[in-house]
């Protein structure tokens, strides 16, 4: 199944931005789309997307009120 | 068609995600269109609705911070602005995040047309126990500040009261520069004579912060083609120093003054405090020891001595060299082909070299080192130590900007080399390219030598030195050499936080799995070069033509062989060279000068694809010949001092 896009929060700038505005950056890297990191258009910082098994743990936490 | 009694175009502009396209419903309904912007591929999404017996034509335009954009969809965004033009322009702001923009705010009231700020998520707001006095915000500001919460549809008739009121009410002047900043910019605005469809104020301020678009602007427009306003903003622009920063710098100090008062969480004290903090971490004076000091406690105590030394130990000492490997190669010992055992449980075994190597040696040093980080980025320190290091770096010809791929670099330097493509300059790319092959150890590099000289404080002072030395000279050196142009470094700079232990866990999770997935196969596969190189002979080849460097370094012949793991991958030389001292075969003059030598070596086989990929093949080879002579002579003039030293 596809994963949805999310928005991202950038570690350095603290700016959001869509995983897609993150792409034209990352156009010509070799790992193309099995990158897992996301680069802040911004400011060319690259931030980790968490692997899809870390995104179902927080989305659990978060609909349970763990988080 | 432009402004009329019955008719509104307004233009909802904003960072992403704080709720436009929310707002953007609430006020046009259904009627909808999607085009695409001319000239481009971006849609954007128009709709009709009305307020009172005005039509008004709503925008919906792509995210944007600043008049200063960097993505293609806010370039989109800030040309609808200025060309096109809107009768009111509403800033969409997230309440939670008022502070970062407001500065924005400021910027869209320079362009002379009526602005409306709404204030949306103000229930999020409210949540996280914010209380903010909208109405004497928008009395400093001079234009109107509407709480709202578009989703719900909760102070929608306000904000548009508040539009008609701004259409037909003369445009407030935005805050004022103070100083040199506010006299530049009105210099430069007295010697514009054409006519700009944004006010002449604005177009000062965009053209002394070196906006291309807008320097285009002024040469096509004024009468003289731009002579005498571009050479007055380009002296103006130097006088000020770094004009974009400055200016930005001027916008963050309005921002707090208007909020002064403005903003009640019931932690202001604590803000202040961090606002203090977060400028001290900047200052050069403080900044340095509280740097030295997180890298003591962060890299030598917590990767160093906890990571690399007592975990690694109990897992490659004990886990593996007592139990996992005793038992593998009893498993393998029926398999009667030498050949066929070697390649899984010998000396350069799949099991017991290359998994070990990985999970026993690498693992637990990037897991720490990931951690640290995550922490330093969570708590907002990365944009201070840009700041801090901005005046270190312009020696080097670099700027703060060029913090970014150096602070990658110590979690991976291949990755790092194609960050450096952000960097401005053709110069500041090849010059940060150079110094992170050279002078800048990956994390498990890192880890695996701050455990080896953790008992030895000569030699650990010994290889900071020499590994900071060679940076600082070949930086200075570099510098001087390639030609090019310059590059200012501006941020704004977010606020200081409290690392959240959720975030913490997550990012070094990410990192570590994303690492290890890419390590294992690596490490693996370089197992099987060995054993194969080992079974040809081709790898005592190698090992003989490097003897003679090794030699000349007084290090032990088997240190050959580190020098040849580390070309492939720099972890897996820095694990090999863990090896040899578990061995007993270094003194401490030899690990000094074995870890000065390992870590300015050449850079492993896939940051060297990477610089050919990045810098071109010419100035790659360039690099790597510099590096290679430069990497055995530290080590050479290393074990010359110390040698005379102790002698």
């Amino acid at each position: 199944m596809k994963r949805e896009a999310q928005p991202v929060v950038c570690g350095f700038c603290a700016r959001a931005f869509v995983e897609e505005s993150a792409q034209p950056v990352c156009r010509a890297c070799p790992l193309g789309p099995s990158c897992r990191a996301r680069r802040c258009p911004y400011c060319g910082y690259e931030n980790p997307l968490p692997p899809s098994w870390l995104d179902r743990v927080a989305r659990w936490r978060k609909r349970d009120g763990i988080a | 068609m432009r402004t009329s009694p019955t008719f509104l175009r307004v233009a909802l502009i904003g960072a992403p995600n704080v709720g436009k396209s929310a707002l953007f419903n609430r006020l046009t309904g259904r009627y909808v269109t999607v085009s695409n912007y001319p000239g481009t591929s971006l849609e954007i999404t128009q709709g009709k609705g009305t307020i009172g017996d005005t039509t008004v034509l709503v925008l919906d335009t792509p995210g944007m911070y600043s008049l200063l954009p960097r993505t293609h969809e806010a370039r989109v965004a800030r040309r609808l602005l200025l060309e096109d033009g809107a009768d009111v322009t509403v800033h969409v702001v997230d309440a939670k995040q008022l502070e970062l923009a407001l500065p924005f705010t400021i910027q869209l009231m320079e362009l002379g047309r009526p602005v409306v700020v709404a204030l949306n998520m103000i229930d999020e707001a409210r949540r996280c126990g914010m209380h903010i006095d909208a109405s004497r915000l928008g009395m400093r500001l001079g234009t109107p500040v509407v709480p709202i919460v578009a989703v719900e549809g909760e102070g929608l008739d306000t904000l548009r009261r508040a539009i008609l009121e701004a259409a037909t009410r003369p445009v407030s002047p935005p805050p004022a520069y103070r100083d040199g900043a506010c006299a530049a910019i009105n210099d430069l605005r007295t010697r514009l004579r054409g006519s700009y469809p944004i006010d002449p104020t604005a177009v000062a301020a965009l053209a002394l912060q070196d906006d291309e678009e807008t320097l285009t602007a002024i040469a096509r427009t004024e009468p003289d083609g731009g002579r005498e306003a571009l050479l007055a903003a380009k002296k103006l622009s130097t006088s000020l120093g770094a004009a974009a920063y400055r200016l930005a710098e001027e916008r963050r100090k309005t921002t707090l003054r208007l909020l002064l008062g403005v903003v009640d969480d019931g932690q202001s004290a604590r803000r202040a405090w961090g606002d203090w903090l977060g400028r001290l971490l900047a200052s050069p004076l403080a900044g340095v020891p509280v740097l030295l000091l997180v890298l003591y406690l962060g890299l030598y105590k917590f990767v160093g001595q906890l990571g690399a030394g007592t975990v690694v130990d109990w897992l490659e000492g004990t886990v593996f060299q007592s139990h996992f490997n005793p038992a593998v190669e009893r498993l393998f010992a029926g398999i009667p082909w030498e050949p066929v055992r070697a390649l899984f449980v010998g000396e350069y075994g799949l099991l017991t070299l290359g998994l070990r190597y990985a999970v026993a040696i690498i693992l637990p040093i990037v897991t720490a080192f990931f951690l640290f980080f995550s922490v330093l980025e969570d708590s907002g320190y990365f944009p201070r130590l840009a700041l801090l290091v901005d005046r270190l770096f312009k020696p080097l010809g670099l700027n703060g900007r060029a913090v970014i791929p150096m602070v990658l670099g110590f979690a991976c330097d291949t990755m790092a080399t194609m960050v450096t493509r952000t960097l401005e300059t053709r110069r500041e790319r090849v010059l940060a390219t150079l110094l992170l092959a050279l002078a800048i150890p990956c994390s498990a590099q890192l880890g695996v030598i701050l455990a080896l000289l953790a008992g030895q404080p000569l030699a650990l002072g010994v290889w900071g030195l020499s590994v900071l030395g060679t940076f600082v000279l070949v930086g200075a050196l570099g510098a001087r050499v390639l030609a090019g142009e310059r590059a200012a470094f501006h941020m704004e700079i977010p606020p200081l936080r409290r690392p959240r232990l959720g975030n913490v866990v997550i990012k070094t999770l990410s990192r570590v799995q994303w690492y290890f997935l890419e390590v294992l196969p690596l490490f693996l596969f370089a197992s099987v070069l060995l054993w194969a190189g080992n079974l040809t002979g081709a790898f005592a080849i190698a090992i003989n033509l490097l003897q003679p460097v090794v030699g000349a370094l007084d290090l032990p012949a088997e240190a050959a062989q580190v020098f040849l793991f580390g070309f492939f991958r720099r972890d897996y030389g820095a694990a090999g060279l863990f090896d040899l001292h578990q061995q007993g075969l270094l003194n401490p003059i030899q690990l000094a000068v074995a870890a000065v030598t390992l870590t300015l070596f050449v850079p492993c086989v896939a940051q060297f694809l990477m610089m050919v990929r990045e810098r071109g093949a010419r100035t790659a080879l360039v690099i790597l010949a510099f590096i290679t002579p430069v990497a055995f002579a530290g080590g050479f003039v290393v074990n010359l001092v110390l040698r005379g030293i102790v002698r």
